[in-house]
């Protein structure tokens, strides 16, 4: 078994925040996105329609920001374990709408590393999380990402 | 509300939800990678050669895009609901044109800070059963006394 304290990083960046990126939300994105995985609400695929809507306006679809978070160069934590990295699972917590014109500031921190054992042995998980700020000081979304390590084996 | 609108009074903790079937097919992973990167260079999502070359069985939906479609599972159950949260683990990896069973089950729903909330597991399934990806959301459904 593998104790958190046994696993090799740098500590010091966990709960840091680091500016990431700031990304320009359009029209073309929002429906490339809802078009692409079938949406046919028209709050996110008919800008006509969506105005007569309580949202004014086209919104994009609620998990939308994953792709931002895709993008994100993170720090390298220097983890001295295993040799293949998988992304293992996410989460997004949806805060408000994110709208065409919108401009997304993105804060991501280290939330924890944590070793685990399963089926195919040892693992530790690194999983950050962002956030991502539009231009009126609103969260829009946060995203938890995690990354499971481990070795060919 | 529509009439098509489902109220969190109508639900119950083991309402099923779905379940659907969708087939991610190549030509919308193609789209959905441009909107997201923005290019189209080769990769193990919209490439079958490189896909190849990274050993795997074919071209893969990226787990962002597997997201958006689970995310449809729950507004097509109740239109116009807000979803809250969506968690889910990757289990195995998702193929092109390959039908997907959607599904869900409520677990448990209350007020939670004046939200009328309902939480359900999630998965989406390969044609054999195999639970590829599972996950959690939370869901704020409209309610008959606000």
């Amino acid at each position: 078994m593998t104790t958190d304290d046994e696993i090799q990083y740098n500590r010091s960046l966990l709960g840091v925040e680091h500016e990431v990126g700031v990304f320009e939300v359009t029209k073309e994105k929002i429906l490339g996105f809802a078009i692409s995985t079938g949406e046919t609400d028209p709050v996110f695929v008919d800008e006509e329609k969506a105005k007569e809507s309580k949202y004014g306006g086209l919104i994009a679809p609620p998990t939308f920001c994953n792709i931002f978070a895709g993008d994100i160069k993170r720090p390298d934590i220097g983890l001295e374990f295993g040799d293949l990295g998988f992304h293992a699972g996410q989460a997004i917590e949806y805060k408000n709408p994110v709208r065409p014109g919108d401009t997304l500031s993105a804060k991501t921190k280290l939330k924890e590393v944590y070793p685990k054992t399963g089926r195919s042995g040892k693992m530790v998980f690194e999983v950050w999380e962002t956030s991502f700020t539009n231009q009126r000081g609103d969260t829009a979304a946060t995203v938890r990402e995690s990354f499971v390590h481990r070795s060919k084996t | 509300m529509t009439s098509d609108t489902r109220y969190y009074e109508d639900v119950d903790v083991g309402d099923d939800i779905g379940p659907i079937e969708r087939a991610i097919n190549h030509g919308q992973v193609v789209e959905f990678v441009k909107a997201w990167t923005n290019d189209t260079k080769p990769t193990r999502f919209n490439d079958p050669e490189t896909a190849a070359n990274e050993g795997l069985a074919g071209p893969i939906v990226p787990g962002v895009m597997t997201m958006a479609f689970i995310s449809r599972l729950l507004t097509e159950w109740a239109p116009g609901v807000s979803l809250n949260t969506l968690d889910v683990v990757f289990r195995q990896l998702v193929l092109h044109d390959v039908v997907h069973t959607l599904s869900g089950i409520v677990t448990d729903k209350g007020m939670i800070e004046g939200r009328s909330e309902v939480q359900c597991d999630v998965f989406l399934a390969d044609p054999e059963g195999t639970r590829l990806i599972i996950g959690k959301a939370i869901l704020e459904l409209p309610s008959r006394e606000s």
